[in-house]
């Protein structure tokens, strides 16, 4: 008989510990499967949330070996062959507040979706009375956002809240965001990008964590890219984030090659950059990183423009002008 | 496999990464692949582009695949940045846009047909490890290795599909196959902060340094990473790091293909190992 | 330069983020904002008294489902009022998110032939002539005010070219009525519907179960609930409640497409506090659901060109239903699958017995366009790639018609004056004996506006209750706590729940007899004497889900025995209520909603007659 271990995170409040449960294994089983019978007939202490049991719902994501699945969603089988192992560490998810054992806290996540400025402001000429008019194809720019079910799984595992919630908010709370940004019935676009500024949307480290653990195929980090666009297209065009991204395009448009000495004082400003950088400088040169003549003829004069730059001047100007 | 790629340094590269260059062109010399540069590559827009404008981005990428296609010739990167904007420009090509963006192509007489793919030196140096391992001279069997794959190099697996994201073993069957031995750390996977580190900085710090410091606390040699990214990130960022946040800083971070390098006996001065903001002489010494 | 900010429009003020972001001090944050009654009533209530863990608040809303959410809205709308809800799991995880097929309402375009009328037409007779047809005529009009008013909101619907809301037929009606998002219509109303409460700044209290509701000099003085992150008992004093804790199919538990939470807090809550529980028999079984569990497979799959077979290959539907053949009303087909099996056509044995959905025909293509869901489904709980192989189904328990009596469902208040009652758990009665696909949607956007509008109307003249009763019930549920949680010898309650399920299966399912059912009650009347000392499993404060599940089984036991009682009266059969001893429908003698009461430990039944207004009783046939 074949045995499959469920190494399981607990917490009753005060104190942590791992429990081992093992079970005989079963094709038919998922994650959630496996957790349920746990509950029901070894320990009915274990904690854990689940409702539809059909990836509808969001209630029942965990961790299996540091990575959320939704559980209900996620067949033994498969977890058994990505991890080569009958014995798995099952956690609650990352950057949530435990509450005991796989309960994560949700009450302050809902808090922070709430500063996404959620929900239609419709535009004038719809009412409550009237509805709205939508095109097919404006339904189908928003239908794949619309299909987030708020597992919590890109929050989960993603880095930068990992390393500081305060400056920056859940994954989703972006997609939630750009839906209605992006939505032609919005009398305001720019109602659900602003605060989203404010929230960190230039913060995002690009970790791919996100789109890769979104059990519905989301793309948070798609959307955060969407939300950028239309920020700094409205004006958001000052601070490290917009500047950073406006000299890549700017380099690209000019000789097709990033000019990474000029990449910093355009990013941070002259002042900052040199005195903020002094010894980051310094060593570089030391190091030999950068070549002193070298760096000051890319400073003053730029790259050689690449073989081919007015087709790419072309090509980039054609999609910049493109409705 | 083939031994002709249509190769594509990236930005980086050519400046301050220039180290990876060296390694990488040192050892396709020595293991006998043929890397011809693409004739005018235009940078992948690194993810930024895409924020400002994803079309003209795409649009951009595609010149670069059209120009490999005009090659007859696959595209090997050497940046997972490069390598991820690229597979995915390709993709979205590939699944509906090809027609509308051959349309700004056109206006430089070009067009592209998703035909040329793009692959990784890491996974290129993963798959023929059995034509390459014998060439090892120098078995760096007194040195333990760290591997940081890079987010880039494995996520999204829709996008990098070469093998699992949860659990990858490229680089350790490189790692081995020097004759180093292949040292795990929890942040072997996770992100070095690099493409925020100007609006993120403080967590870039400290994603830097925690990397550095549980590399160095495990008993590794140094970080081994195939993204030039990371590791610019990694090294030129390692002092800050420490003085930010009070631990690594000693931590040497080498490119893939130096350890390659000097597996196969090449000198470090070729493979670029003297560019390095943490020091790699420790560790030189060993071998 | 600082990070990466800008000090004009772009910047939220970084209080206000902050701000947000802390956790919201759960017990102290409601306080009723200037009620037109708070100088008079005797009590400032303005938050928290510690001692007796107290809230006040205006008007509480229980459940956090589309009716849920549509109540705290309207009721914050009216203006002046302090509003909460109290769910029992993050709001988004209800049932409503599991609804696919659409919405209801009549929408005018150019050239529509639908009309309110027959919309109000096609519902009383989906529903056997049990629907009170002054209810369903409000019913449909302002079903088709909800539709636009969500979409105003920003649900995403499903568009036809000239951008109005697309339509589709479901069983049962005459025109393509229901206005639907992909396959995922439920899932788009919920989270468009909790986005819009979030920006009208609805206050939730997650992770708090209904336990009692308090009853204070005849009137509602509130409800009694569990902290179940740390296991305090909570007393919330409030002018006006609604319940919107939806329904009791998993009284089915093993045989179900419903949630797990929903497991009707809310229904039995107002039994304890007196209150009837209308047609409980009334339970809908949805003809295709998954054999391992229940999960619904769509009626999109028939809607598309789905065919079912029995055993022998056969399109078994020629026999019951020459005409419509697979797209005939749910509890005719559910009937139809239901014989085949007793009748030795179907495959498998006992709870896995089951017939086969044949999708293949469709073609790969069509499948991964239109019904991508359902083909997750088959892999997920079957193994069974519906492009490749035909899928196993078999009925599942779906929706509850029945619920708590309102009374009056211009309000949807009951008969406790400040209690109100929306969406599953309530029965108004706009069902009847048999819901129609996309009218629970309509009817939990309806009710629940309503149930808002009344909330608040009435908590605006109404005097804070006070806290006798309240704080009665406090008591007692720390002591039952207490007690139930000691216990270390007996039944393990998981069991006494699969009893319960499998006797209500097989005594009180898609077919019914005297004697079954007479069995069914003994059964469960003795289960609910052995839950009496039944075993929990775990005695921590913090969240015990052990005995939260407990708690739901007590009431699933509790709604069953009301259901079992009443559907060994009603001698007839009508909608989805089948009795084999009477096979016909009897309007002489059972044309009036059944209502079961608590009256200590017995169960009573009453009757009250179904309002008649245009359409008179006819045969039903499709």
């Amino acid at each position: 008989m074949r045995t499959i271990t469920f190494d399981i995170d607990r917490f009753d409040g005060t104190r942590s510990w791992s429990q081992s449960y093992s079970f005989a294994y079963d094709p038919t089983l998922t994650v959630l499967g496996c957790l349920i019978q746990i509950k029901e007939q070894q320990d009915p202490s274990l904690n854990f949330t689940a409702s539809c049991r059909c990836a509808i719902c969001g209630s029942c994501a965990v961790r299996v070996n540091g990575n959320a699945v939704l559980a209900c969603d996620t067949r033994l089988d498969t977890v058994l062959t990505q991890w080569n192992s009958d014995a798995l560490r099952i956690s609650p998810l990352g950057n949530f507040r435990v509450v005991s054992d796989l309960v994560v806290d949700w009450s302050d996540k809902v808090e922070r979706l709430r500063t996404a400025n959620t929900g239609l402001k419709a535009r004038k000429d719809f009412t409550a009375e009237s509805g709205c008019r939508q095109s097919p194809e404006d339904f189908a720019r928003i239908q794949k956002q619309w299909d987030c079910i708020l597992c919590g799984a890109c929050a989960s595992d993603c880095n930068k809240l990992a390393d500081n919630r305060e400056d920056f908010l859940e994954p989703f709370a972006f997609t939630h965001a750009n839906r209605y940004a992006q939505d032609s019935r919005s009398a305001d676009p720019l109602l659900h990008v602003k605060g989203m500024v404010k929230n960190g949307l230039w913060k995002c480290l690009h970790c791919m964590e996100c789109v890769t653990k979104c059990p519905k195929g989301i793309a948070p980090a798609a959307d955060i890219s969407a939300l950028r666009a239309l920020a700094y297209a409205a004006g958001n065009t000052e601070g490290k984030g917009p500047r950073h991204a406006a000299a890549f395009l700017t380099d690209l448009e000019t000789t097709g090659r990033l000019n990474e000495v000029r990449l910093v004082p355009r990013t941070e400003g002259m002042i900052d950059a040199a005195t903020g950088r002094l010894g980051f400088t310094w060593r570089m040169l030391k190091r030999g990183k950068l070549a002193t003549r070298e760096a000051v003829e890319l400073f003053l004069v730029d790259n050689k423009p690449i073989e081919g730059i007015d087709g790419l001047r072309r090509i980039v100007r054609y999609r910049r002008t493109a409705k | 496999m083939s031994r002709k790629y249509a190769f594509f340094p990236g930005c980086v590269l050519n400046a301050a990464a220039h180290e990876a260059r060296m390694a990488t062109e040192a050892v396709a010399e020595r293991i006998g692949l043929d890397l011809v540069e693409i004739p005018g590559w235009s940078c992948c827009g690194a993810s930024h582009v895409q924020d400002l404008d994803h079309d003209a981005a795409l649009a951009a990428n595609a010149r670069n695949l059209a120009l490999a296609e005009r090659m007859g010739l696959d595209v090997l990167t050497a940046c997972s940045t490069c390598a991820l904007m690229l597979r995915t420009a390709r993709k979205e090509l590939l699944e509906g846009r090809k027609d509308e963006i051959n349309q700004a192509l056109a206006t430089a007489d070009m067009q592209v047909q998703g035909t040329a793919r793009v692959t990784h030196i890491l996974w290129l140096l993963a798959d023929s490890v059995t034509t390459w391992a014998p060439l090892v001279k120098k078995p760096l069997s007194a040195l333990s290795v760290a591997s940081f794959y890079g987010c880039h190099t494995v996520r999204p697996p829709q996008v990098m599909t070469y093998e699992s994201h949860l659990d990858p073993h490229s680089m350790e069957t490189i790692i081995t196959a020097c004759g180093a031995r292949p040292v795990t750390i929890p942040e072997r996977l996770k992100c070095c902060g690099f493409h925020a580190v100007f609006p993120a900085e403080a967590t870039a710090d400290r994603l830097t340094a925690n990397a550095a410091d549980t590399a160095a606390k495990a008993g590794a040699d140094c970080l081994l990473t195939p993204c030039p990214l990371c590791q610019m990130q990694l090294d030129m960022y390692q002092p800050d790091a420490k003085a930010a946040v009070g631990k690594g800083g000693d931590t040497p971070v080498l490119h893939l293909t130096q350890l390659v390098g000097l597996a196969l006996g090449l000198e470090p001065e070729r493979l670029g190992l003297a560019r390095h903001i943490v020091s790699p002489d420790g560790l030189l010494a060993k071998i | 330069m600082s990070d990466d900010t800008q000090d004009d429009i772009w910047s939220l003020s970084r209080r206000t983020f902050v701000g947000a972001c802390a956790t919201l001090p759960l017990v102290d944050a409601i306080a009723p904002i200037g009620s037109a009654q708070a100088a008079t009533s005797g009590t400032t209530a303005t938050g928290v008294d510690t001692e007796a863990g107290m809230i006040s608040v205006d008007v509480l809303v229980v459940g956090s489902g589309g009716a849920g959410l549509r109540a705290a809205v309207y009721a914050l709308r009216a203006g002046n009022l302090s509003v909460a809800v109290v769910t029992k799991t993050m709001p988004s995880r209800s049932a409503t998110c599991m609804a696919e097929g659409g919405i209801n309402g009549v929408i005018d375009y150019p050239g529509q032939k639908d009309s309110l009328d027959l919309h109000a037409f096609d519902t009383v007779k989906g529903g056997d002539y049990l629907g009170d047809q002054d209810c369903i005529d409000f019913f449909v009009e302002k079903a088709s005010e909800a539709v636009r008013e969500t979409d105003f909101w920003g649900t995403p619907y499903s568009r036809a070219k000239d951008g109005r809301i697309d339509q589709r037929f479901m069983a049962g009606h005459q025109y393509p009525r229901t206005n639907y998002s992909a396959d995922k219509t439920g899932h788009a109303l919920l989270h468009s519907t909790f986005d819009y409460a979030l920006g009208a700044g609805v206050k939730f209290l997650i992770d708090y179960q209904l336990l009692d509701v308090a009853v204070e000099d005849g009137v509602c003085s509130g409800i009694v609930m569990r902290n179940i992150k740390t296991g305090a008992i909570v007393a919330v004093k409030a002018r006006a409640v609604v319940l919107a804790t939806g329904g009791y199919t998993r009284i089915f538990w093993t045989r179900t497409s419903t949630p797990f939470i929903a497991t009707g807090d809310g229904t039995a809550a107002a039994l304890r506090a007196g209150l009837p529980f209308k047609d409980p028999e009334m339970l809908q079984f949805h003809p295709t659901g998954v054999v391992h569990g229940g999960v619904l497979i769509t009626e999109a799959a028939r809607g598309e060109g789905g065919y079912l077979l029995n055993g022998k290959g056969e399109r078994f539907m020629q026999r019951y239903a020459p005409a419509k053949m697979e797209l005939a009303p749910r509890d005719i087909t559910a009937r139809a699958i239901e014989t085949e099996i007793a009748e030795g056509r179907g495959i498998g044995q006992g709870m896995l017995a089951h017939v086969l959905i044949d999708l293949r025909h469709l073609g790969r293509d069509k499948i991964l366009e239109r019904l991508p869901q359902i083909r997750h489904v088959g892999l997920l709980f079957e193994n069974v790639d519906l492009v490749e192989e035909p899928l196993p189904i078999r009925p599942t328990a779906h929706y509850s018609m029945g619920g708590i009596d309102v009374v009056d469902f211009r309000s949807m208040s009951t008969a406790l004056p400040g209690l109100f009652a929306a969406g599953e758990c309530g029965c108004e009665s706009i069902h009847g004996a048999n819901r129609l696909g996309g009218n629970s949607l309509a009817a939990a956007m309806v009710t629940g506006k309503e149930a808002g509008i009344g909330a608040a109307a009435y908590a605006a003249k109404a005097a804070m209750p006070g806290d006798g009763a309240l704080l009665r019930l406090v008591e007692r549920w720390r002591d039952h706590f207490k007690e139930t949680t000691s216990r270390t010898a007996g039944t393990r309650f998981t069991e006494i729940r699969d009893r319960m399920a499998q006797a209500l299966w097989d005594g009180m399912g898609i077919y019914r007899t005297g004697t079954g059912l007479a069995k069914a009650l003994e059964t469960v009347t003795g289960l609910q004497k052995e839950y009496q000392t039944a075993v929990v499993g775990n005695a921590g404060q913090v969240y015990n889900s052990a005995y939260t599940h407990y708690l739901e089984v007590g009431n699933l036991l509790t709604l069953a025995r009301c259901a079992l009682v009443a559907a060994l009266d009603r001698r007839e059969s009508r909608g989805a209520h089948t009795r084999v001893d009477y096979p016909n429908r009897n309007d002489r003698d059972f044309l009036h909603h059944n209502l079961v009461s608590l009256k200590g430990d017995e169960v009573v039944l009453d009757r009250r007659p179904v309002t008649i207004v245009r359409f008179k009783p006819e045969e039903r046939n499709y």
